[in-house]
């Protein structure tokens, strides 16, 4: 079942950090989310927010893409940023160790989630950032479950 | 005196032999040796098992190279992070495993002062103080050396590194992979001058770098190209050849902020993106204008390798340094 959560316009890179924010709200203790968004769209942007609501400092999250995983443990919360841009089928996606991640306490955020879209078992939110102009963005959050 | 060293921080499988005077023997990374015909099996491009799968041959493939036995080893080596744990789990397993059957000294080293040591295998002599730019598509980072294991980061990236920028621009543009080498070479062809990008925290007070907004300017100025432009080839190389100029101007312009505020004159790249010849050739003249000498290691040392960290192992083994056989992998571990 699928039901949108969050919609949000955004028109800075600020103003989506803050739909992050938001966004740990709904998380918050524990929970997946998967974000879909062209190149520029502002992913990473929207993991600085998630961190800024969990008390790690935002400009410590850096884009994941060749790390595969950004571990933050100083949060209210941990915060396991992903990227599976660099990943080509799901057995490296199992081989990451990701479900032992999503069983632990904490939030795992995924860019580039959509990749493997249909082989996630919900529940999880997904989060749609739609490129319109330069700055501005259409989010769409919604809530995967079973 | 010869030293092994293990390298498993990101993507690929490194083993090298160097000995006691920094000379390498051997310089195995697992990306360039044909291990698919050796291993006659499929092995998963990314993530950590792979690992497994390619040291016992890549480990071969360094000793008979050499026509070394481990029983001749005196030390074994280890990346212990930063990087993925998995991976590095991996690389430290395979080391602590040769240790402890073999009998040998096991040391843990830091991938990023391993970059920074790469250069002692071009320039042995090379002594702190300088300004060391670490640049690859995980890292960019700018180091004041004020002494070998004394290091103060003096900035980083706040978003992507500057190798990823390059790889996601080549992969958007349709260009392929590896996506820094590729635009180097188109960008020879371009105009550096036809698109201005100016990088985030490029004129802010900071040592601090950001790539993710001119990849994502990139993308915007491609977007709004015509339909002939999209499929025009010149369009397309000075596009990058214009992004390309950017990077790299980015790069000097902070480096000099950092020997300006350090007072050193020399520099020291590593990483990746260090074998850009762009960024070769500009810092070389930054140097010759503004008087500092700049020190790069050769492009195969450049790259994630084991030699850089047999050599940096090598040093603080001398130091007195060693470790257990219960050093933890760190995927944090700081400079």
């Amino acid at each position: 079942m699928r039901e949108i959560v969050l919609q949000r316009e955004s028109c800075a890179e600020e103003e989506t950090e803050e739909v992050g924010e938001e966004l740990a709200r709904l998380l918050f203790p524990k929970g997946l989310v998967l974000l879909e968004g062209g190149l520029g769209a502002g992913k990473t942007v929207m993991v600085k927010g998630i961190a800024k609501a969990l008390r790690i400092n935002p400009q410590e999250v850096r884009s994941p893409t060749f790390n595969l995983i950004n571990e933050y443990t100083c949060g209210t919360v941990p915060l396991y940023h992903m990227d599976f841009y660099r990943l080509e089928n799901w057995s490296e996606v199992i081989d990451l160790q990701f479900f032992e991640y999503v069983e632990r306490e904490g939030i795992v955020a995924v860019e580039w989630g959509d990749k493997f879209l249909s082989l996630f078992p919900p529940p999880f939110l997904f989060v749609s950032i739609l490129i319109g102009g330069e700055k501005e963005r259409k989010i769409t959050v919604e809530r995967w479950s079973e | 005196m010869l030293v092994l060293g293990i390298e498993t921080s990101c993507d690929d499988s490194c083993i090298a032999l160097v000995d006691g005077t920094g000379k390498i023997l051997a310089n195995v990374v697992s990306s360039q040796v044909d291990i698919h015909r050796q291993f006659g099996g499929v092995v998963p491009e990314v993530a950590s098992r792979k690992h497994l799968e390619l040291l016992p041959f890549v480990l071969h493939s360094a000793l008979s190279g050499a026509q070394i036995t481990l029983d001749a080893i005196d030390l074994i080596t280890v990346t212990r992070g930063p990087g993925l744990l998995g991976s590095l789990l991996m690389g430290m397993c395979f080391a602590k495993t040769l240790a402890l059957a073999k009998s040998k000294p096991l040391l843990g080293v830091n991938h990023l002062e391993g970059h920074l040591f790469a250069i002692r295998l071009d320039y042995p002599t090379l002594e702190p103080p300088f300004i060391a730019l670490i640049v690859s598509g995980g890292h960019t980072e700018l180091v004041d050396v004020a002494e070998w294991g004394r290091y103060q980061v003096l900035g980083g990236t706040r978003d992507d590194a500057a190798g990823e920028a390059y790889d996601k621009v080549a992969k958007f543009l349709g260009l392929g992979y590896p996506g820094g080498a590729i635009i180097d070479r188109l960008s020879e062809q371009g105009n550096p001058q036809r698109f201005f990008f100016v990088g985030g925290l490029e004129t802010e007070d900071t040592l601090d770098f950001s790539f993710s907004g001119l990849k994502t300017a990139v993308v915007r100025t491609f977007s709004r190209f015509s339909k002939e432009e999209k499929q025009n080839f010149q369009s397309i190389v000075d596009l990058v050849a214009s992004f390309q100029e950017s990077v790299v101007r980015i790069l000097l312009k902070k480096t000099i902020t950092a020997l300006k505020i350090t007072g050193y004159r020399r520099v020291v790249l590593g990483g990746g993106v260090a074998a850009n010849r762009c960024l070769r050739k500009k810092m070389k003249e930054g140097g010759e204008q503004r008087g500092f000498q700049v020190f790069f290691p050769s492009p195969s040392l450049c790259t994630d390798n084991a030699a850089m960290i047999a050599i940096c192992g090598l040093f603080h083994f001398l130091q007195g340094r060693r470790d257990s056989l219960h050093v933890e992998p760190d995927p944090h571990f700081s400079l």
